[in-house]
């Protein structure tokens, strides 16, 4: 009950009672009600922490559920893109298949079963009106220049040579052979030896005064021409015309007459005659549509039927021996030069020339040489299916072919590895005995042509056979051939990286402490580098590959020592035995790599090593290196190669025949090639003459373009006068006129850097006559100031000659006395300031040089800062991609978020309008004397 | 030869074969509907001619009701029309007021000549309207005749109304099933060609095929044939690198979504680290399990991440279930916390109600 006034009729002890006790429930309900209010406050804090944790959940679901929806999706288009991707391979498969039963066909060729021996092609191109024309010259090779039949000279002094030994005739043999060979040359004095050899069929003579024409033997029958542009062989037929990939040329003879002397003058000759050619079938004309793609590469290829009576075998074996007594043959020692360089001149000479044709005249005399497989004819006869005996007679067919390749391989087998080989792994192994980086047999010399013999494969498609050690690189060549093949041809998701590729050429082995540094291959295939100076592991040069020719340090002291050392003793030999050299350190590893089994092959081996020629052994050892850091290629030739010794096992004698060639850089020039010709009487003279005419033709360039920039200026500068107020119109279009021609004539001039005017062309720098009487002139010069005399006095005397020679002697006296000049101190002094200049300038280009350098070195750290960052601004990008799908869900976080302040808002509104506990204060009057 | 091609091709085949028998059990069914439908136009037709008769027959009945009403008023109009004329007369004759005579016997001659012509006049008049009153009732019973023919007549005519809306839905059903009979037809002829060209297709290769093989050899058939070859090899490589290209496309939309998922994962670890810190989870007991199924979708998720897109194995369906699970748990417990601020704010209430009355009560 509300407390009321008290009322005078009331009895104030009862009244102050009852307003006790109204105060008493006035309290406890308000305490109540704070209780309840702080309850209330609790349970609303709890209910909106869970509802918010219940709305991020329920944002987290939703998002989840697209994922799963979205991750489905996705799972069910990459099945869709299998199932293509399964059924599209299919049909590459039959259309590859069906391809190339088409083309086996239309090249006639052997089975597949039966390697190939392609010869090489030389081919030459030209552009007429769009129509690429393709001209196809067998190499030297392939043309027989030997005449079977001799004349009466050559039969008389065979016969003389026969009689002198048999002894018929007396005169040292030797100088009959030189005799012969004098007369007639090395390769036809064989030639007359075995022609008239007892028990020969009586020779051929010759009738007429000319030897039998030369001609092209073994052509294919005809030839296939592919353009192809990245990799891919072009369509070259017009829009919506049957598709044309393969031009064919018309059939080939065999053999093919090159003479020209019964060149027919109303029929020319098909190395000649362009539609002779074609006609020939050594020329094939390919027009090509606009809109094809530009042409990088040319390929030609054909193959030689199956004849019957003249197997291809015989015709190329026939071949050689024609080469063998006309331009001559020899198999060629590995590491032979055949080209002239800086250093080492070609061994090709006529000391070569005769000594194959002594090693030819010794088979007919003696017999010829047995020659086993491992040697080089055998292995050379192995490649090319060819009998043995086909190439017993020639010389170097007798020489070891892999004892030292062998021993090497052994050796840096176990102790190198190399980025290559652990790319490979281990199972690499196994294909490490087939390795000949050099190739699987000798070079071929053919007159003065070397042939390396080198057998290849398709390792894109290659499919390994039960047994085979190659079998284990069958990943490793698919790889390859997919990083090498053209990217049309490449899964994006899984680019393959190539093999030996990159910057990591190195060997090693990890583990072993001798080779533990890095060692990785420089530019120079000779110097292997550690990286690290302080590690002291560079190797550079021959001593530091397989130690110096002699010495403590050398292969043929140390490698002695470490093959008689047990394994477990090296470490007790001196550092110079066993780090002396590379070799060392690998022969070192080798053995402590190597099983107890092989540990006497090893020995064996470094004992071969130990005897090598040092330059052999250096070029050996390098080459297992480089097959062991980055030369898949050798990898390649070696399952080509066991592959191919598989075939000539079980098909001895197949032979099948063709030639092939190729061309890159085959689009037309859109400028010519040169501005002219140079006829000088040596190449030195030649050389000059194009450097110092180059450079002349730059500075015509210079004045040409400078002529160009000055008429455009003018040009312009007149177009914004045409218009101006008080211009002469007709003067100014006149001028224009005038400076538009010079533009043109400066263009064109620029563009054939044409001759400019007399007066200027004799003022440009390097307008030098370099006429013989200049040249005359000059080494006069030279001479006289060579003997002592002062340049100025030799010139003036040049001068004064000149005055006499033109009737201008009264003159003399005056340009004395104008051009008196001081010899002795002054020239000194004059040429004393010139050295010090020369001082000047080296001393600058001395320190140009260090801020050169100083730039080099700073380009690895720029580099290196420039891929970081670029690898940052790469994942600040995927970053940004990754953050895209999630930008939405961040805005819906803050509208949720918003959302939730707006709740807050709108409780904390409710309870603001939730009436507050009542609290009033309350006045009543109380009676009187109430204390 | 071309095994793969005709693999595919047959099953292409089959698939445009079932397509044409699809679409052709289609047509019937169309056909049959079409036929249906035609069955029971006829009834229609009948329904609504009969309505159309009964509606002309109504329709002559008003018409004849209408007539006999016209008559009745063209009467009642010529009774009316006598009415006014008597009425006019009685006015012209000066109507109540006598004319002024002399006095004198003239005069009352005169005023009573007019008397009695007044009266003739009142008496036309009273005869003019109780014809007029007489053409009353024929006319409203001409009327009520009317209204009745013509109540009849709509009712005929909403008949044939409806009638015809049935005869007009059934023809434009008709329509409607004639167009997807043409369209069925249509498909069937589609997935013919389709299975023509793949026959076709299928020849084609009989055609190469022995071309290639064909003896003796013809260089002008097999050196096109061999360039064909090449021509669908190439374009076989080029169909495979796109397909490559839209499968990696594909394996890296797989590597972004599964990092967005990764992200999701990231807030519900954020979501489950907040729930398990809470010093009120131990309220309700079913908060536990909230946090532990977080806690098992976390650990699922860490255990995929590290592996490439295409290894990794998550269940997304199934954390959609788990989580919408605990989302249904969450809930449920977002309501008992409610209701238990609502209870809490009842209580409230009450005690303030409670101090409210306990100070404004009077006795």
């Amino acid at each position: 009950m509300r407390p009321i006034d008290w009322d005078p009729s009331q009895d104030p002890q009862t009244y102050l009672e009852q307003l006790d006790a109204w105060e008493a429930e006035r309290d406890r309900l308000a305490a109540a009600q704070a209780d309840a209010s702080a309850a209330f406050v609790t349970a609303q804090a709890r209910a909106v922490a869970l509802a918010n944790w219940a709305a991020s959940l329920a944002t987290d679901l939703s998002a989840v559920s697209g994922q799963a929806g979205q991750l489905a999706a996705n799972a069910a288009a990459r099945a869709t893109l299998e199932a293509q991707l399964t059924r599209v391979a299919g049909e590459i498969e039959d259309h590859q298949a069906a391809r190339e039963l088409a083309t086996a066909r239309l090249l006639a060729g052997p089975s597949p079963q039966v390697p190939l021996v392609l010869l090489p092609l030389r081919l030459e191109t030209r552009w007429l009106d769009d129509v690429l024309h393709v001209r196809i010259y067998p190499d030297d090779i392939g043309l027989d220049t030997h005449d079977p039949s001799l004349t009466d000279d050559e039969l008389r002094w065979a016969d003389h040579f026969w009689q002198v030994r048999s002894g018929a005739a007396a005169a040292d043999q030797e100088e009959t052979w030189q005799q012969l060979v004098r007369r007639f040359g090395p390769a036809r004095a064989a030639w007359l030896v075995q022609a008239t050899a007892p028990g020969q069929p009586t020779a051929a003579v010759r009738s007429g005064p000319w030897p039998q024409p030369a001609q092209a033997r073994v052509l294919p029958d005809r030839f296939a021409v592919v353009a192809l542009s990245g990799g891919l062989p072009i369509n070259l037929a017009a829009a919506d015309a049957t598709p044309r990939y393969v031009s064919w040329t018309s059939p080939v003879a065999d053999p093919l007459p090159l003479s020209p002397l019964e060149a027919d003058p109303a029929a020319p000759p098909w190395w000649q005659d362009l539609a002779a050619a074609r006609a020939a079938g050594m020329a094939v004309a390919i027009p090509v549509p606009k809109g094809a793609p530009p042409i990088e590469a040319l390929a030609v290829l054909g193959v030689r039927s199956e004849r019957s009576g003249a197997p291809a075998g015989a015709a190329l074996e026939a071949l050689l021996a024609g080469h063998t007594f006309s331009s001559g043959v020899e198999l060629l020692a590995s590491g032979t030069p055949t080209n002239n360089s800086g250093d080492l001149r070609s061994a090709h000479g006529s000391e070569s020339q005769e000594r194959a044709a002594r090693s030819v005249r010794d088979a007919v005399l003696d017999g010829a040489p047995a020659v086993a497989a491992d040697q080089a004819g055998g292995r050379l006869a192995m490649l090319l299916g060819l009998p043995v005996a086909s190439l017993a007679p020639l010389a170097g067919s007798t020489a070891p072919h892999d004892v030292l390749m062998g021993a090497a391989r052994l050796v840096v087998g176990l102790g190198a590895r190399g980025a290559l080989r652990d790319r490979l792994g281990p199972q690499a192994a196994a294909a490490w005995p087939l390795l000949e980086p050099a190739g699987p047999a000798p070079a071929l010399r053919v007159g003065r042509q070397p042939y390396g013999v080198l057998p290849t494969t398709a390792p894109g498609r290659w499919q390994p056979l039960a047994g085979e050690a190659g079998s284990v690189l069958t990943d490793a060549l698919h790889e390859w051939a997919a990083a090498s093949g053209p990217p049309l041809m490449v899964d994006p998701a899984a680019p393959p990286s190539p093999l030996g590729g990159g910057p990591a050429r190195r060997v090693t082995r990890d583990d072993d402490a001798d080779l533990a540094a890095l060692l990785l291959e420089s530019a120079h295939s000779l110097q292997w580098t550690s990286g690290d100076p302080a590690t002291g592991a560079d190797v550079d040069g021959l001593d530091a590959l397989v130690g110096p020719l002699d010495g403590e340090t050398s292969a043929a002291h140390a490698l002695p020592i470490l093959a008689s050392t047990m394994a477990g003793d090296l470490a007790g030999l001196p550092a110079a035995v066993r780090t002396g050299s590379l070799l060392a350190r690998i022969a070192v590893a080798a053995k402590g790599a190597a099983s107890p089994g092989d540990i006497a092959a090893v020995d064996a081996a470094l004992g071969t090593l130990a005897v090598a020629e040092r330059n052999d052994l250096a070029r050996v050892v390098h080459e297992l290196l480089d097959a062991s850091s980055h030369r898949f290629d050798a990898w390649v030739t070696a399952v080509a190669t066991e592959r191919l010794e598989a075939l000539r096992r079980d098909q001895p004698g197949s032979v099948a025949v063709g030639a092939f060639g190729w061309l890159t850089d085959v689009a037309p020039r859109t400028v010519p090639r040169s501005f002219g010709h140079v006829h000088a009487p040596s190449l030195a003279q030649a050389s000059t003459a194009a450097v110092l005419r180059s450079a002349y033709l730059g500075q015509r360039r210079r004045a040409w373009m400078a002529s160009l920039d000055s008429a455009a200026a003018e040009v312009r500068e007149l177009e914004a006068q045409q218009g101006a107020a008080g211009s002469d119109p007709q003067a100014t279009q006149a001028s224009l006129s005038a400076a538009r021609s010079r533009l043109a004539l400066a263009r064109d001039g620029l563009d054939r850097l044409a001759p400019l005017d007399a007066v200027a062309e004799e003022r440009l720098p390097l307008a030098i006559d370099l006429s013989s009487r200049r040249v005359r002139g000059a080494l006069w010069m030279l001479s006289a100031v060579r003997a002592g005399q002062p340049l100025a006095a030799v010139l003036g005397y040049q001068f004064e000659r000149d005055l006499a020679d033109a009737g201008l002697h009264q003159h003399l006296a005056a340009f004395r006395k104008l051009t008196r000049f001081h010899t002795g101190t002054a020239l000194e002094k004059v040429e004393q300031v010139r050295r010090d200049r020369e001082a000047d300038l080296v001393a600058a280009r001395a320190a140009l040089a260090d801020r050169q350098r100083a730039v080099v070195d700073l380009q690895g750290p720029l580099a290196a800062a420039e891929d970081s960052e670029r690898a940052a601004a790469a994942r600040a990008a995927e970053a940004d991609a990754a953050y895209l799908p999630f930008q939405k869900l961040q805005a819906e976080r803050a509208t949720e978020a918003d959302e939730v302040d707006q709740r807050m808002q709108e409780l904390a509104a409710i309870d603001a309008d939730r009436p507050k506990p009542v609290d009033r204060p309350f006045h009543v009057n109380l009676p009187p004397n109430v204390p | 030869m071309y095994e793969h091609v005709r693999a595919g091709l047959t099953d292409d085949a089959s698939v445009a074969q079932q397509a044409v028998q699809q679409a052709t059990a289609a047509r019937d069914g169309v056909r049959d509907e079409l036929n249906r439908q035609g069955a029971g136009l006829p009834p229609l037709q009948a329904a609504l001619d009969a309505a159309n008769a009964t509606l002309d027959a109504r329709n002559r009945d008003v018409a004849a009701a209408q007539a006999v009403v016209s008559a009745r008023a063209s009467e009642q109009q010529q009774a009316q029309d006598a009415v006014e004329e008597a009425e006019d007369a009685y006015d012209r004759h000066g109507g109540d007021e006598p004319p002024a005579v002399e006095p004198g016997p003239a005069g009352q001659a005169q005023l009573r000549q007019w008397q009695r012509e007044r009266a003739q006049l009142r008496h036309d008049i009273d005869a003019a309207k109780a014809a007029l009153a007489a053409t009353r009732p024929p006319l409203a019973q001409a009327q009520q005749t009317l209204a009745a023919a013509a109540a009849v007549a709509a009712v005929a005519a909403s008949a044939a109304s409806q009638a015809r809306d049935q005869l007009n839905a059934a023809t434009s059903a008709i329509n409607a099933t004639r167009q997807r009979l043409a369209d069925a037809e249509a498909a069937i002829v589609a997935a013919q060609h389709a299975v023509d060209a793949i026959a076709a297709r299928m020849a084609d290769l009989d055609r190469r095929a022995a071309v290639l093989v064909a003896a003796p050899l013809d260089r002008t058939t097999l050196e096109p044939a061999a360039d064909l070859e090449l021509a669908d090899l190439q374009a076989c490589w080029q169909r495979r690198h796109d397909l490559f290209a839209g499968r990696a496309n594909a394996i890296a939309a797989r590597g972004t979504l599964l990092a967005a998922h990764d992200t999701t994962v990231d807030d519900l670890a954020a979501l489950r680290s907040q729930l398990a810190g809470w010093s009120d989870t131990g309220r309700w007991p079913a908060l536990a399990g909230v946090v532990s199924a977080l806690a098992s979708v976390i650990a699922a998720n860490a255990a995929q991440r590290g592996h490439l897109p295409l290894d990794r194995a998550d269940d997304l369906a199934g954390t959609r279930d788990l989580l919408a699970a605990q989302l249904t748990a969450l809930q449920s417990i977002v309501s008992q916390a409610t209701a238990e601020r609502d209870q809490a704010q009842r209580a409230l209430d009450q005690a303030r109600d409670a101090l409210v009355q306990q100070q404004e009560a009077r006795p």
